[in-house]
């Protein structure tokens, strides 16, 4: 798979402070998760690989690219939408992205047909010719967003997307990154505070903790692995049922007398379960994916007593786990 | 990314000469600089002084009018206005100021609402370098400047070489001391007006710092000139104040004197100093973030 950032010991000094510690790594995803807490070191990454700020030492690649030696090249790659408010005073909307679209080597002619079409995309068609500074929180968002991907990146960095945004105008920014996760056509970081748009928008997750890699967790694999550790609540005779399932490779326990935990082996499915159940005369009440949500991940991340650089490897859970990590 | 696909598609077209990227800054500036009505009037104004030497050029070349003069005010026949390095020096001063007061006016726009609005991380996170930004915003005070400064002037050097047989012979020098004295003072302005921008990012206040640095540096110069002990044959507290220190080249480009002055080798010194200080303090402040220690 196409490394999309390798970090190879990349530090970080900026006003006397270690910010970013020796941070290895390849990201592969299509988008790439990066959480931590405030001051964890998520922008600066960024803002490291955008190259705003030198590295004190090792480096970074993005597809590939030295972020040192080849930094122009890099930006060339890349998309930004950054967390602060950020907009050129004085230009209507379409002004403003088609100036960006410039700045990045677009033609004229194209960079103002490409950012008519950004406009839209991001849902402003009908406020392109408005002053930027007159729009909403919202609005400036979804404009910030439009310039960050007018000139047709192959990676974007998402610095807190959702920031201020109210439900409605969050929701519409969720559903725009998993467009723009699902169309395939470019990779995304999205760095936030927020697990939950996080897990919603990545198949990755870098989680940061003092300018070192936390945790790093393969989203899609982690879901494909929650849907193999099911609770099971039956009404009937269990013993039968268990012995059954237990034949198939299935690993199974009872904690109660109607209350059962299995992990699910390759190649089986839940209709299985249902098959057995029904040939035993077995009613399945309840069928529940035990899942092992990312704030698990992160809250062990965050706990002081983890060691930093723990790479999750997604492995199939025994019924002890009770998938947690 | 098609309007009515509304859905996202890289962008594999063709992209332009990455040398004459900064020209697209000034492309959008230039039309947010003329957008107010105030400085394009004041621009426009920056034109009559030419305009008026160019008429006085023509009369003064004209026999018709010169009989007509001499009949007017009994002048004698051997009565004859020659235009020469003080004519030129004159004009030079005028369109100098007025170059610093269009300065004034249109540097703090540049740059001072880019920094306010967090807009550099915008350039910088893309193919484009701090020098390409800083580039294409100076070159927007550069071509303003020029179209006041020697383009006119040296447009009224020709006029009058070409009234004149062997003017241009004889006062050749001129036309370098437009080119070099035009030349280092509109540097000088763009650069100071520059760093004040991208320092002080209020605009009103920007154009005020400006104003005020000019013309304070200027009577503090004369002041201490003034004082008793320090009235002496040269005055060196000029070099502080860039009006004194170009003043001081020009009367040595158009071999021109008007009381003392410093050398013209000092006042060249100064204003490169200048420049070196202004470029310093946009290399602290052209940045996409600032680490704040």
């Amino acid at each position: 798979m196409e490394s999309v950032i390798e970090l190879d010991a990349l530090s970080v000094r900026l006003g006397g402070r270690d910010i970013l510690k020796a941070l290895d790594g390849k990201l592969t995803g299509r988008a790439i998760g990066l959480l931590g807490p405030n001051g964890a070191g998520k922008t600066t990454l960024l803002h490291t690989l955008l190259g705003f700020h030198p590295a004190s030492s090792g480096t970074a690649r993005v597809f590939g690219h030295d972020i040192r030696s080849e930094a122009r090249v890099v930006r060339g790659l890349l998309g930004y939408m950054p967390e602060r408010d950020a907009f050129i005073a004085g230009m209507t909307g379409v002004h403003f992205v088609r100036l960006m679209a410039e700045i990045s080597g677009l033609p004229s002619r194209e960079a103002l047909e490409r950012s008519h079409e950004a406009m839209f995309y991001v849902g402003l068609g009908e406020a392109r010719y408005r002053k930027v500074e007159s729009y909403s929180m919202g609005m400036k968002q979804l404009a910030k967003l439009a310039q960050g991907l007018v000139h047709g990146p192959r990676l974007l960095f998402l610095d807190e997307p959702t920031n201020g945004l109210d439900p409605p105008a969050r929701r519409r920014m969720l559903k725009l990154i998993r467009d723009l996760r699902e169309g395939g056509e470019t990779h995304l970081i999205f760095s936030s505070h927020l697990l939950r748009d996080v897990e919603e928008c990545c198949d990755e997750v870098l989680i940061l903790r003092d300018g070192q890699v936390a945790a790093y967790c393969d989203l899609e694999q982690e879901r494909r692995a929650n849907k193999k550790f099911l609770e099971l609540e039956i009404r009937g005779e269990a013993a039968p049922f268990m012995s059954s399932v237990s034949a198939l490779g299935v690993e199974c326990a009872q904690h109660s007398p109607r209350r059962l935990k299995m992990v699910l082996q390759n190649g089986m499915e839940v209709s299985d379960l249902y098959r057995i159940a029904s040939e035993q005369r077995i009613q399945l009440r309840q069928v529940t994916y035990k899942q092992d949500s990312l704030e698990d991940i992160f809250l062990k991340a965050m706990d002081p007593g983890a060691d930093v650089g723990e790479t999750r490897q997604p492995s199939p859970r025994t019924g002890d786990d009770h998938g947690r990590l | 990314m098609a309007v009515y696909e509304h859905t996202y598609r890289r962008y594999s077209g063709p992209r332009t000469d990455p040398r004459s990227r900064f020209l697209v800054i000034p492309k959008y500036a230039t039309k947010e600089v003329f957008r107010s009505k105030l400085f394009l009037a004041f621009f426009v104004l920056c034109f009559l002084v030419p305009l008026g030497a160019a008429v006085a050029i023509w009369f003064l070349n004209n026999s018709t009018f010169l009989e007509y003069f001499r009949a007017l005010f009994r002048t004698g026949e051997d009565f004859r206005l020659t235009l020469g390095g003080g004519f030129f020096f004159t004009l030079m001063s005028i369109q100098g100021i007025l170059a610093m007061l269009l300065t004034i006016v249109a540097a703090p726009a540049l740059m001072a609402a880019d920094l306010r609005n967090n807009a550099l991380p915008l350039y910088l996170s893309r193919p484009f370098s701090r020098t390409e930004y800083v580039l294409g915003k100076i070159v927007i005070l550069l071509a303003l400047l020029s179209a006041i400064t020697w383009i006119p002037l040296c447009f009224l050097f020709l006029f009058q070489g070409s009234q004149v047989s062997g003017w241009i012979g004889e006062y050749g020098w001129i036309g370098w001391s437009l080119l070099v004295g035009s030349g280092l003072w509109i540097v000088v302005l763009s650069m100071v007006g520059l760093a004040v921008s991208a320092t002080v990012r209020w605009k009103p206040i920007a154009s005020l710092t400006l104003f005020g640095f000019y013309f304070f540096s200027w009577s503090l110069a004369k002041m201490v000139y003034g004082l008793p002990g320090f009235r002496q044959a040269t005055p060196w507290a000029d070099v502080f104040s860039p009006i004194s220190s170009m003043l001081a080249v020009w009367q040595s480009l158009f071999r021109e004197s008007f009381g003392p002055s410093i050398p013209a080798w000092a006042g060249v010194a100064a204003l490169l100093a200048l420049c070196g200080v202004c470029l310093i303090q946009l290399g602290r402040k052209v940045r996409a973030y600032e680490v704040i220690k």
